[in-house]
């Protein structure tokens, strides 16, 4: 496979690597960079990036860097360990910028040791209203680097599936997706629609009651047990993985076992108390569950203050 | 003894064509006509009364009136409630589910308890409308959480009561110092114990994960106040010897009371930066604007509002 690195381009990446994973973002220049470099990997990549095991799986982590650094010390350094993201990097959290920043980074220098996919909150409309967009006009006078990024999320690609087993995506079944065919046909490059099946794959749940119903999210559907039983076995899977919903002891089965949900963001929004999961799948294909809670933390962060607009 | 109330306005039950509220924004182009509809004026210009009501004002020195009794005494049995519906131990994804079953009893005495309150003929009638908001004020039964939207329901169901005239401006004061205070304490404790989600939250870069109005009357009770400035949050012992006579103080002890071991600057930047803005006055006018902007102005966030006779919007 051609490499798109030459040396300088990953002495570039080694030093920004560094530099992310002591909380500090890299310039506006550099991210437009890196995210040329990205969107080069991304649009190769399949709307069901095929996956080889071993592999750890991981849910949301909403800007919370802290916590993807604990991530990173229970599971193992990338690319030491091979990871899969399920979307969510950015909104909420405080530091979405070195989030996400840190793991496109990681994409371009290590493309074939992480994979990440495309949450509902990898979107313009989502980012402006649930603070990615704040943090980036606070942390660089500007909104260029919200741009940058927000173009990169529409080239991710949506699903990936490893060995052809475990299939693995943000949100969960679409009523218009019957096959992993149907979600290779998609063209997902472009914002997140408002409903359809690329929607649906970025916001439905798993429910208890079987079929198909309506979202109290007013975006994707509810499914039952029934639809995802015979989405696996139409597709020759064993398990879907996604994320997308609080759970308390970081992941959840439902379903049978036929899916399971992950999130990997302890103490969400420093109140809701729980642990994160990641999901961690050998090289045999056996999986084992890793959870942890937030580190302690040392030092203060580097806050400074702006008083927004509404009060001047 | 009869209820003095029932003189307060002179709101034709019988006649009055009632709707069970329904969501009617979907898409900007609606957004932007709720925006300069008579509803969105209506919504503002109560909530901007209320606000104003409280200026300089201590919550535990303003009482009750007669009017809004049985409003706080409903809320009280809520509370009641909850005592009564201890937290289940079984295996959950998150939220704890006796909290429907908290939310099924608020739900089927909902018709008993509002009749009750309110013995005036004809008042079956606006029983559906009514429940449309009040039963959406607690958070989500289905999605076991809490969030602003919720809150402003609570207030939608407030604007409601005015406008069947169970209540008078003069009342605004003690709905606010008391009324809404009241229902701060009941969500505060439904969050606590049965561990509600955040419904939409903006995580750090809101106000609150849960409450926004409450800010901005809390703001207004501040206005004039010569104690306190907004830099005043800093100082953990005004915040203990004061929450309970300023809203806003309340409401950020309860976000240090949880967000604990996290720089209070990184868990609420927000409110860390408006701490440092000269006046309550410009805090107030701040959280109305913000209101406008990142409440009724976002389509995420407003197109879960519902509309019926008295909030009427098509």
């Amino acid at each position: 496979m051609l490499n798109i690195l030459n040396n300088e381009d990953i002495t570039t990446l080694d030093r920004q690597i560094e530099q992310l994973m002591d909380y500090k973002p890299i310039p506006e220049h550099e991210v437009k960079q890196l995210c040329d470099k990205a969107k080069e990997i991304l649009q190769k990549e399949s709307n069901v990036q095929p996956v080889r095991c071993p592999v750890t799986v991981c849910g949301d982590i909403h800007g919370q860097f802290h916590d993807l650094m604990e991530l990173f010390r229970i599971g193992g350094r990338s690319p030491d360990t091979n990871y899969l993201f399920m979307g969510d990097y950015v909104d909420r959290g405080y530091y979405s910028v070195e989030t996400v920043t840190l793991l496109v980074c990681l994409k371009v220098r290590f493309k074939d040791r992480i994979t990440i996919l495309r949450g509902n909150h990898e979107s313009r409309q989502i980012t402006q209203v649930y603070g990615f967009y704040d943090e980036c006009l606070r942390k660089y006078g500007n909104a260029n680097v919200w741009k940058y990024f927000t173009d990169l999320f529409d080239l991710l690609p949506l699903t990936a599936v490893i060995e052809g087993k475990i299939f693995c995506l943000h949100g969960g079944l679409s009523p218009s997706l019957d096959s992993l065919d149907q979600i290779k046909g998609l063209d997902r490059v472009q914002e997140v629609p408002h409903e359809g099946p690329m929607c649906d794959l970025l916001w439905s749940d798993p429910d208890d009651r079987c079929g198909w119903g309506i979202s109290p999210r007013g975006a994707g559907y509810t499914f039952g047990q029934d639809i995802s039983e015979q989405f696996n076995h139409t597709n020759g899977l064993k398990l879907v993985s996604r994320a997308h919903q609080l759970v308390m002891n970081g992941y959840n089965w439902s379903h049978d076992k036929n899916v399971v949900t992950i999130f990997s963001a302890p103490n969400y929004c420093y109140r809701c108390a729980n642990e994160a999961g990641i999901m961690e799948v050998d090289e045999n294909m056996n999986y084992n569950f890793l959870v942890f809670d937030p580190a302690p933390r040392r030092g203060e962060p580097h806050v400074t203050r702006r008083t927004p607009d509404y009060f001047l | 003894m009869e209820q003095e109330s029932i003189s307060v306005g002179k709101f034709d039950f019988n006649t009055h064509q009632f709707l069970i509220p329904t969501k009617k924004i979907d898409d900007t182009q609606t957004l932007e006509a709720f925006k300069k509809s008579e509803a969105c004026n209506e919504l503002l210009s109560f909530i901007a009364a209320l606000t104003q009501s409280v200026q300089n004002s201590r919550m535990t020195e303003t009482p009750i009136t007669e009017n809004l009794k049985p409003l706080y005494n409903y809320l009280e049995t809520l509370e009641n409630w909850v005592d009564e519906i201890p937290p289940i131990h079984q295996p959950m994804r998150f939220g704890n589910k006796a909290y429907r079953t908290w939310l099924d009893k608020v739900s089927q005495e909902a018709d008993t308890m509002l009749l009750n309150m309110y013995k005036i003929d004809g008042f079956q009638n606006a029983l559906a409308e009514l429940k449309g908001y009040l039963l959406d004020s607690f958070g989500s039964y289905e999605r076991l959480d809490y969030g602003t939207g919720h809150e402003l329901n609570f207030v939608v169901f407030l604007l409601c009561l005015f406008k069947l005239k169970l209540y008078k401006p003069d009342d605004f004061k003690a709905l606010i110092n008391k009324v809404f205070q009241r229902y701060l304490t009941l969500m505060r404790k439904i969050q606590l114990i049965y561990v509600l989600e955040p419904a939409g939250s903006h995580g750090v870069w809101g106000l609150d994960d849960y409450q926004h109005l409450a800010f901005l009357f809390g703001a207004s009770q501040l206005m004039k106040n010569e104690s306190y400035l907004p830099e005043s949050i800093h100082s953990d012992s005004s915040l203990t010897k004061d929450f309970d006579d300023f809203m806003y103080f309340g409401c950020i002890r309860f976000i240090k009371q949880v967000k604990k071991g996290v720089p209070f600057g990184e868990s609420s930047p927000m409110l860390n930066d408006i701490s440092a803005v000269p006046s309550w006055e410009k805090v107030t006018t701040g959280m109305m604007k913000m209101f406008q902007a990142e409440v009724i102005s976002k389509l995420p966030v407003i197109k879960h509002l519902k509309f019926g006779s008295l909030l009427h919007f098509n």
